[in-house]
């Protein structure tokens, strides 16, 4: 179905998996992952011997500047818990942070806002987005300064804001003033985006960034993931569905039991290589 | 278009049309019902309690609920009424008042946001704050009745004639002003309306929090020392039962319970609504424990209609789906 | 198989689980040795007595909140109830009084119930409503002028003794062992601990959360409705303003025993325990010549503490 409207109906063993998609998405699709071009570059975020309670034991590991970390691991190996360490949502008992080779401390998200890390959750219906108030007043609340004027906030710098990403991200809505609600997965999660892009994080953890997304939708968040690291952002990704997080990430993490169990890279970042380092 | 319209006013307004209705009924009915001395009375009366409510409708858009009102409110009269009794200079004297509000947010404020409360929890702690600041102020007069010693002055003034309807008035404006304008607002719009999504946002919920109960906390005070103005006495029980009136007239007002919305103008509808009510009620020789009925209908009837508000809006947008 | 959790750790979970039976036996001990009026018969016996009225309400408002809800009205229930008990008792007799006021009882909660569980009304904003309008409605119909009763049936009731121990904390074991095997044992009681530990859940699951929200509250008005009867067979009286700390002290009971306000977890034992700190607390209170303003000092510090240690409990159960 597309659109509220049957497409096609096939035998399984008739048709094949990119016909599906032409038929799901409305076009041919060459790929399902844009290629990814950005060398990384200098030291973003060093991490180091990160503990809390039972489920993070002594993480340690770096970021680069442009980069695509991939974090895989089954559910419940802490990756979602490690990012929430590392924004300041639920803060490490020891451990250090250094960020551009400071080390910061993050005890709150204020914190890791200000330290520009941005955070786009698992559930984004659940922590990421306000449904019932409008896409504007999800995108500004990051930095609900830089749209006042003195003391008031202004509709028009916010409206302009809003109408900003709307473009850039190629956000599908009636309208800027439309309730959440109402979009579609996708357009949700650029929502999401939009907000930590308006509060110039420089550090992004993808949290489960294309849950409950269809795959046109899909491949646009993936392209936008290559832009922002093109401008020279730097992103964690948290994935579970290893086709994904095996051919966006330039480095792979994967985690277990709240510990990393090793890195892949280049031709070792394969679906056994990671089960071998998970079941190890 | 304008049937639709028609019947979006009733809906959203429904409570305040019926009022209208009596009051009209009653105006008819009793002619001195109409008349400004009559309804500037009725203001006066309300200011206290609307005073209260402003704080109220904060705490409740932040998503939490502060039962401890009505002792802050006897607390604040009896130690300004002792200290003017002392001789202590009278501005001094309303100040202590006003800072036993503060003191009691505070403690509220830190205990909920220590344990990440939610609603349920908040109801608790403040319910429990509320029979302890209950009993701190049966303690200096021994429960008794204090009759203020007041000379002529501001503290005297702020309780006679427009001076309480004025500072309410103008205490609900800038409450409505930064609620809908400012930073701090939106702020606690998003907080109330998903207290997740505000952490995952990198808003600071703890101190946010706190700042809500220290403002109801600082308002019930302030509404104390209004009252023991008005009537010249402390009294250590003056507020009890006041946290119900309070919400009623928040919830009369339409601010929905749930938070992350709401309007402080609207309390101040939902406030004189109440009152002129009673004032009505009372002219048509309804006695007050009938109005008691009819307040706590009321309150239903409000909420009721805020629900199936909501419930219809959500049938609406559901037919609006955006295909992408 | 290492240990996870080290030994400090263990003591100081153990001590805050169980901070409340803890603080109670610490507690009785400290009185038994400091006051001797404490440990004779008949004061165990006054507390066994006092805490039973309001015990018997308490067990059903466990069961709200075990559902995910609480309820306010219970006060007003039962100020209405003893006036509603005492009126028949003068005109239809003590059996008929019985009926009526359980019955009228268990439709307020009802009411409360509709509007929480079908009309989806947060239970807050639906008990205080009919928690002001039933209180006014009980001032209304006395005039706020309490009534009186010399039904000899009823003084017939009031004399029945097991030893010292009168009807009324017969009633209220009953009740709490009622209440007891209902939610261990029967579909509709764990239906209920479903409903409050996961709405939607228990919803897709295909169990029927618009009734089991519903009953409780009915129950719950009918529980109060009993504890007024028998607090009007203990004074032969009834009054608009009885019961008003009801609501709150059986939330507070319910609480203090371990019963989490999320919902679907806890039970009418652990309540039970909540209900007799409560009153062995209080006894103690003004056995040591504690003044009213300060027990209401302490009544609400306990409420308070015990929601923090609830609440903190709660957060070391999820990091575990």
């Amino acid at each position: 179905m597309r659109d509220g409207k049957l497409v096609g109906e096939h035998l399984v063993k008739e048709t094949s998996r990119p016909e599906i998609i032409e038929l799901m998405v409305g076009r041919a699709m060459d790929a399902e992952y844009p290629p990814r071009s950005v060398k990384p570059g200098e030291l973003v975020l060093s991490v180091k011997n990160l503990n809390r309670g039972t489920q993070l034991k002594d993480i340690s590991f770096d970021l680069h500047k442009g980069e695509i970390l991939g974090i895989a691991g089954l559910v419940g190996a802490g990756r979602t818990e490690l990012a929430e360490a590392i924004f300041g949502a639920d803060p490490p008992d020891s451990g250090t942070i250094e960020i551009y080779g400071k080390p910061v401390s993050i005890r709150s998200t204020r914190e890791g806002k200000l330290n520009s890390l941005g955070m786009v959750t698992e559930d984004r219906k659940e922590t990421g987005l306000v449904l019932d108030t409008t896409l504007t007043k999800n995108i500004t609340i990051t930095k609900l300064d830089a749209v006042k004027k003195g003391v008031v906030i202004s509709k028009g710098l916010e409206n302009k804001v809003a109408s900003e990403y709307v473009e850039k991200l190629n956000i599908r809505t009636p309208s800027i003033h439309q309730t959440l609600f109402n979009l579609s997965g996708g357009n949700q999660q650029k929502v999401v985006l939009a907000k930590w892009l308006f509060s110039n994080a420089e550090i992004m953890i993808f949290d489960e960034p294309t849950r409950g997304i269809d795959i046109g939708a899909k491949y646009e968040i993936y392209c936008l993931m290559n832009t922002l690291t093109e401008q020279g952002k730097s992103i964690i990704m948290i994935s579970s569905e290893l086709p994904e997080v095996l051919s966006m990430s330039d480095r792979l993490l994967v985690m277990h039991k709240g510990q990393i169990k090793g890195e892949l890279t280049g031709q070792d970042m394969t679906g056994d290589k990671v089960m071998e380092l998970v079941i190890e | 278009m304008n049937q639709k319209r028609f019947i979006d006013v009733v809906r959203n307004n429904g409570i305040i049309l019926v009022i209208l209705l009596l009051i009209i009924v009653t105006g008819i009915i009793e002619r001195n019902f109409l008349t400004f001395n009559n309804l500037l009375n009725v203001l006066r009366q309300v200011s206290v309690v609307g005073i209260v409510a402003c704080g109220m409708t904060y705490c409740i858009i932040g998503g939490a609920f502060d039962l401890s009102v009505g002792s802050v409110v006897s607390l604040a009269g009896v130690i300004t009424i002792l200290n003017i009794n002392a001789g202590v200079n009278e501005y001094i004297a309303i100040l202590y008042g006003l800072l036993a509000g503060v003191a009691v947010g505070v403690i509220n404020g830190v205990l909920i946001s220590l344990i990440d409360g939610r609603t349920g929890e908040a109801f608790i702690v403040t319910y429990g704050m509320q029979v302890v600041v209950a009993s701190i102020a049966l303690f200096p007069s021994n429960g008794l009745f204090i009759s203020g010693r007041i000379s002529d002055g501001f503290f005297k003034s702020m309780g006679q004639g427009v001076m309480p309807i004025i500072i309410f008035l103008s205490i609900a404006i800038v409450m409505e002003f930064v609620l809908k304008k400012a930073k701090y607002g939106r702020v606690m719009t998003f907080i109330g309306g998903n207290m997740d999504v505000a952490k995952m946002s990198g808003i600071n919920i703890k101190l946010n929090r706190i700042s809500y109960f220290i403002i109801s906390g600082v308002l019930a005070g302030l509404g104390g020392v209004v009252l023991c103005s008005r009537v010249t006495s402390s009294n250590p029980t003056a507020g009890l039962n006041y946290e119900m009136d309070v919400i009623a007239a928040v919830v009369v007002g339409g601010t929905p319970m749930s938070g992350g919305s709401g309007s402080v103008m609207r309390t101040v509808m939902g406030a004189v609504i109440i009152g002129i009510m009673s004032n009505a009620l009372n002219i048509l020789g309804i006695t007050a424990y009938h109005q008691q009925i009819v307040k706590g209908i009321l309150i239903l009837i409000a909420v009721g209609m805020d629900i199936l508000n909501k419930q219809l809006k959500l049938k609406e947008m559901a037919h609006v789906k955006v295909f992408a | 198989m290492l240990k996870s959790l080290p030994d400090k750790k263990k003591i100081i979970t153990f001590i805050l689980e169980n901070a409340v039976s803890v603080f109670l036996i610490g507690f009785i001990i400290f009185m038994v040795f400091t006051k001797r009026s404490f440990s004779t018969w008949d004061n165990i016996v006054n507390i066994i007595n006092e805490s039973s009225i309001y015990g018997i309400a308490a067990c059903a408002m466990t069961v709200v909140i075990i559902s995910g809800e609480f309820d306010l009205s219970a006060s007003s229930v039962f100020g209405w109830s003893t006036v509603l008990f005492t009126m028949c008792c003068n005109t239809i007799g003590v059996l008929g009084a019985f009926v009526v006021t359980i019955l009228c009882g268990a439709l307020f909660g009802a009411f409360n119930g509709y509007l929480v569980a079908k009309v989806k009304m947060p239970a807050f904003v639906v008990t205080l409503g009919t928690m002001i309008a039933i209180k006014g409605l009980a001032f209304v119909v006395t005039k706020a002028q309490p009534i009186n009763t010399d039904n000899a049936t009823l003084k017939a009731i009031g004399r029945i003794h097991v030893g010292d121990i009168s009807i009324i904390p017969m009633v209220y074991v009953a009740v709490a062992v009622l209440f007891i095997w209902f939610l261990r044992n029967t579909k509709f009681g764990r239906d209920i601990y479903a409903t409050g530990g996961n709405y939607e859940v228990a919803r897709l699951s295909g169990i029927n959360v618009v009734f089991s929200k519903f009953i409780v509250f009915t129950m719950l008005g009918a529980a109060a409705a009993l504890a007024a009867a028998m607090y009007g067979v203990r004074i032969k009286a009834g009054w608009a303003p009885y019961g008003q700390d009801l609501s709150l002290y059986c939330i507070a009971a319910t609480i203090i025993g371990g019963t989490s306000l999320l919902g679907g977890n806890g039970g009418v034992h652990k309540t039970i325990i909540g209900v007799l700190l409560l009153a062995v607390l209080f006894n103690a209170l003004t056995l040591l010549g504690v003044s009213g303003s300060m027990q209401k000092f302490v009544r609400g510090l306990v409420l308070i503490t015990v929601i923090m240690l609830d609440a903190i409990v709660a957060k070391r159960r999820k990091d575990r």
